[in-house]
């Protein structure tokens, strides 16, 4: 398994919107040839639409709006699933309702969750919603992404460069 | 929620808002970052400064935003040019921005666009 399976990696939005798509169940990602399954983003909220059972809203980081859906049905689950407990005691739904009451239009948020395709298009199931209250948060994980990404890159190549000199060696011996 | 209209609020500086510019169009998706200078509570009018460029931002959209004059606030939304080249940004959303280091942010803006102008090459 590919050591970002299951690491949020920090991406930018026109980055995570133009992620390749593996067709594997569940859909996986790949960028720079690493499988990327979660993201992790940070911009500001453009957009709010709270439904019963969920809560859609567009995350902008200047570079791109990420459709982000943080599901607020545990209640109905936990319903069919589990008569003993209380919705109103459930830990999962209380936090996901709290998180929800943080996502407010103009607020700079740090969400992290799942890459997941709607009707073609992708967006993230947030696992969970920081509000950042520094307004240098921004610029700086900005920064942190591109060097991560720059590093990443060379890395690719080397690795590439290494596995093609790798591949040459093994084709001269084999023809010895 | 219209996520296929919303374009993404480019950040920009105040400075490179001049009729010359790429980004001085009609309904370009701006987001600017600026000192208060003037509120006007009857035309929801709010002038931002900053390295002695300035701008309107129609806030009459915005709510739960409370205004003080040499605050840092930054907006998103549509930039309004009228006929004598005098230009409004429509606000979307705002957000007070208090403690904001404008060096960083022109810095991180300089090497985002040297980043997405990388990506756009590796693409082409």
């Amino acid at each position: 398994m590919d050591s970002l399976h299951l690491v949020h990696v920090k991406l930018l939005a026109a980055d995570l919107l133009s992620l390749a798509s593996r067709h594997t169940s569940p859909p996986s990602f790949a960028r720079c040839g690493r499988t990327v399954t979660r993201a992790e983003i940070v911009g500001v909220v453009v957009s709010r639409d709270r439904r019963e059972k969920f809560l859609r809203f567009l995350v902008d980081d200047g570079t791109g709006c990420v459709p982000c859906v943080l599901w607020l049905n545990h209640h109905y689950l936990n319903a069919t699933s589990s008569s003993s407990r209380a919705p109103d005691s459930d830990p999962t739904a209380e936090m996901a309702l709290r998180m929800s009451e943080v996502v407010s239009l103009g607020t700079l948020l740090r969400v992290r969750g799942r890459i997941v395709l709607y009707r073609g298009a992708i967006q993230i199931a947030v696992r969970d919603v920081l509000l950042e209250k520094d307004p240098n948060v921004e610029d700086q994980a900005e920064l942190g992404e591109e060097k991560i990404w720059a590093t990443a890159l060379s890395a690719s190549k080397v690795l590439c460069n290494a596995s093609a000199a790798a591949s040459r060696s093994i084709n001269a011996y084999v023809q010895k | 929620m219209a996520s296929s209209v919303l374009q993404p609020g480019v950040p920009v500086t105040l400075q490179e808002l001049e009729p010359s510019s790429e980004s001085f169009r009609q309904g370009a998706s701006l987001r600017v970052t600026g000192v208060l200078q003037s509120y006007d509570l009857n035309s929801a009018i709010a002038v931002i400064q900053d390295g002695g460029a300035s701008l309107k931002v129609d806030t009459q959209n915005l709510r739960e935003i409370s205004f003080r004059t040499n605050s840092t606030y930054q907006f998103i939304g549509e930039l309004l040019i009228k006929p004598d080249n005098d230009a409004v940004l429509q606000a979307r959303v705002g957000r007070n921005v208090d403690g904001i280091d404008l060096n960083l942010y022109q810095q991180s803006l300089l090497i985002r666009r040297q980043y997405e102008a990388q990506l756009r090459s590796r693409r082409a």
